[in-house]
């Protein structure tokens, strides 16, 4: 680029010249209108009609499938019961169904890709990445809103409850993500329900060769692991949502 | 955000006429692609947005292209009604005129996005899909292609 001069450039500018643009002063006096901003000055104003991320969350939250409630509040309620009648149960049946709402979870918040519809809705005003990111919050939400429910109706400790839940849910859902990030969609659910199942054999298993684990000796242990997942978790999420959308404008728009 | 709207419509502009040859419809497409960026919501993500406001612009003068194809708007046409409408008022260089008229398409698009509204290398790559050490090749060999053509015609 060095051989060319000023001049050159100008000759460029010269040669891509355009005729003047007729409606320019009128576009851009709505938009300065629109925006409340001085001619000339782009502010951070939002322009023109966008939405914000909670009415995505609640446009999306209509979208989801009203079995995947039914199941939520099915596990609320027998957890219920059996807390009142069978107590030394309960923390059994929770770790052998936790990694089951995961999946089911994710299949949801992946629907868009599983059904083919990911071209569809990266072409919405939110995109795929919006479209996801808002499912796994939902999903994401109502499944911690449920296993602080019933970890505190389930009896025994209630924060030794949330602790040990959340292990196996943390797990299926980093698992679950991973999973589906580097498999095809319909064989990644299919691969995601093996790996829950294996968190769900594996939690229920421990609970009763390897008790002691759950001991107050190996609490901070739990905690370290809970806090590590979660991170994990977050990061996943993100590079999930991201998946359809990697940010280079080329290859997505 | 856009830095400056105004020195950006005019370089979209000058960007969807070199595309489609007719001042109103590149008027149209630049005013369009704006709103349609302006609606998107994922346009607040953006630290930079050229790169969506490019692509936007190019795929709907695709479209508006391949619309008009059938009506007998060929490549060879653009050419001709782009050297007649060109030819008495613009370049004092006749050579630099020669020598990009003898460039492609896609060469002179990547020269006017990079050199004459500076469009970082970056977001040219977003534009067409490619790694900006892509891009940086591509342009120093159509410079280079360009400076050939300037010395020895």
């Amino acid at each position: 680029m060095d051989k060319f001069t000023k001049g050159h450039y100008k000759e460029f500018e010269k040669y891509f010249e355009a005729p003047e643009p007729q409606g320019k002063r009128e576009f851009l006096n709505k938009y300065y209108k629109c925006t409340g901003m001085a001619a000339g000055v782009c502010g951070e104003e939002q322009p023109y009609g966008r939405y914000g991320f909670l009415y995505m969350l609640r446009v999306q939250a209509s979208y989801i499938s009203v079995w995947l409630w039914i199941f939520s509040v099915l596990v609320f309620i027998f957890t219920y019961i059996a807390g009142r009648y069978i107590q030394d149960m309960v923390l059994w049946f929770l770790f052998a169904v936790i990694p089951f709402i995961v999946t089911f979870s994710l299949s949801e918040a992946m629907r868009s890709v599983v059904y083919g519809m990911a071209e569809f809705e990266m072409t919405s005003r939110s995109g795929l990445k919006g479209v996801i990111m808002s499912r796994l919050v939902i999903l994401g939400t109502g499944n911690l809103i449920l296993l602080f429910a019933v970890a505190v109706i389930s009896g025994g400790s209630t924060l030794l409850n949330v602790v040990y839940m959340f292990v196996p849910y943390l797990c299926s859902a980093t698992g679950g993500l991973i999973i589906l990030r580097k498999f095809p969609a319909k064989e990644g659910i299919y691969m995601c329900c093996g790996f829950c199942g294996i968190i769900s054999a594996a939690g229920t298993g421990t609970l009763q060769s390897f008790r002691w684990i759950y001991g107050a000796k190996y609490t901070g242990i739990w905690v370290i692991a809970i806090i590590a997942l979660f991170i994990i978790t977050i990061y996943e999420c993100k590079r999930t949502a991201s998946m359809g959308y990697t940010g280079t404008a080329g290859s997505n728009f | 955000m856009l830095a400056d709207i105004e020195e950006q419509y005019d370089r979209l502009y000058r960007y969807c006429y070199f595309k489609l040859r007719d001042a109103h419809l590149a008027e149209d497409i630049t005013q369009e692609a704006f709103l349609r960026v302006f609606e998107d919501n994922r346009y607040m993500d953006m630290k930079k947005p050229e790169a969506f406001l490019y692509t936007v612009a190019r795929n709907l003068c695709m479209d508006e292209f391949r619309r008009k194809k059938p009506a007998g708007l060929t490549q060879e046409k653009l050419k001709e009604a782009y050297t007649e409408s060109h030819e008495d008022r613009i370049v004092d260089s006749v050579s630099l005129k020669e020598a990009l008229d003898g460039l492609t398409g896609m060469e002179r698009e990547m020269i006017l996005l990079r050199i004459v509204n500076e469009v970082p290398v970056e977001d040219i790559g977003k534009i067409y899909g490619i790694s900006r050490f892509a891009v940086y090749r591509k342009i120093k060999k159509i410079l280079k292609k360009l400076e050939g053509r300037l010395l020895y015609g």
